[in-house]
């Protein structure tokens, strides 16, 4: 399982043009803004 | 969101400070400041290395920029640095309303096809970047979604149809129609964007234009969403509006940092990425705190700079048309080109289209009194 995960993580890696560390950052503010729309919006 | 802290004054009192419009303000400033030093030299070493630089002669300066500038080396996208900056920086400081979310919105929506020109040009080296249907797409859609946004919103419902202009004390038009609102809507927000994309043609042109005019929106934010100076200026109240305040300081905190690195010679351009996203914020924002027709005063250079480019070619067509030759107004279009022509070195260019933009500036704000 763990080496799956690992080729997984890989592959990942290979594949995406930005670090895990940017990948994170970019999903956490996406949340945050997702907030902030939510909040916006109420009537 | 950072306001919702001053509710717990009561055990921290200093916290209290975050129910202020201003505090908040210099706060985005700073923090978008902040943001952009930190991000630009890691964004622009980053897209040195893949080589995000144009990498081809721009057709529309051809000699020109081979005999005053040799930018081709220079790494485009820096927009991602503004648009990061404001992003992080009102979320954290800007209370969430309708106004605010749809500011930002417009903004999100208009980066996207902006990177994505940028991105076709210097990765694919297509000269022509995203097909014209595409963008007129994305700029159909944030329209589309802005107006649906403040159509429904209890908040922004009857406000947003109100057409208010400079010089009169009272709303020209109480109730417009939803058609007409779109169709103006879409006129200021893909007007502007395209005008600040041809005013980013030198460097820090756009940016301190855009400096200008975002500081005398968020003085207009500010008026228009405090029932007391709207009263004594006999302008709209719009409440909610004062949190485009902290967005209008946000944006020109990350614009001041943008400035920094694309300062003659420049380290970074805006590119797409940055020219129709701002463009598309401003023309929204506009229309948002009822001040549509001063974007037209308060963005002078950016009318100059798109008027010139439609006379040019409006003047070439018809003088064409009647004389078999085409003629030209100006030695190039846009008109900061036939400066350069001329032999104005590029940062006096510059210099002088920042003076003309703080006169227009000043211009805007005396419509604010003059009522």
């Amino acid at each position: 399982m763990s080496a799956m995960i690992k080729a997984l993580k890989n592959q990942l890696d290979a594949r995406l043009p930005f670090s895990r560390t940017t990948l994170l950052i970019v999903a956490l503010w996406a949340c945050a803004f997702a907030t902030f729309v939510a909040l916006g919006l109420r009537p | 969101m950072l306001s919702y802290l001053s509710q717990y004054d009561h055990a921290f009192g200093p916290l209290r400070l975050l129910q202020y419009i201003t505090v908040r303000s210099v706060g985005a400033a700073v923090t978008a400041l902040l943001i952009g030093f930190v991000v630009g030299p890691v964004m622009i070493r980053r897209f040195r290395e893949l080589k995000f630089g144009h990498g081809y002669i721009d057709e529309r300066t051809g000699a020109l920029g081979a005999t005053y500038f040799d930018k081709k080396h220079t790494p485009t996208m820096g927009g991602l640095i503004i648009f990061i900056a404001v992003f992080f920086s009102s979320v954290l400081w800007a209370a969430p309303n309708v106004w605010t979310v749809v500011a930002l919105f417009v903004y999100t929506a208009l980066t996207v096809p902006g990177w994505r020109d940028d991105y076709l040009k210097v990765v694919h080296k297509n000269k022509d970047g995203i097909k014209s249907w595409e963008k007129i797409g994305w700029q159909s859609f944030a329209t589309v979604m802005a107006l649906a946004i403040l159509l429904w919103h209890p908040q922004s419902h009857a406000k947003i149809q109100e057409l208010w202009v400079p010089f009169f004390k009272r709303a020209v038009l109480p109730a417009m129609p939803p058609a007409l609102l779109l169709v103006l809507i879409y006129l200021w927000i893909v007007g502007f964007s395209n005008a600040i994309n041809l005013t980013d043609g030198l460097d820090g042109l756009a940016v301190g234009c855009t400096i200008t005019v975002a500081l005398v929106f968020g003085i207009m934010a500010y008026v228009a969403g405090n029932s007391i100076y709207s009263q004594y200026l006999l302008i709209s109240y719009v409440p909610g509006t004062g949190e485009l305040t902290v967005v209008c300081s946000a944006l020109i905190g990350a614009c001041m940092a943008f400035l920094w690195y694309n300062s003659h010679p420049a380290e970074v351009f805006m590119g797409d990425t940055g020219s129709l996203a701002l463009g598309g914020l401003i023309g929204v924002m506009a229309f948002m705190v009822h001040q549509p027709l001063t974007l037209v005063i308060v963005g002078g250079v950016f009318v100059l700079e798109a008027g010139s480019v439609i006379l040019q070619v409006g003047w070439f067509k018809y003088t064409r048309r009647r004389t078999g030759t085409g003629r030209r107004l100006f030695l190039m279009a846009p008109i900061h080109h036939h400066f350069q022509k001329k032999g104005w070195p590029e940062t006096k260019v510059v210099l002088r289209f920042w003076i003309l933009s703080l006169g227009f500036a000043l211009a805007g704000l005396a419509t604010l009194k003059l009522r």
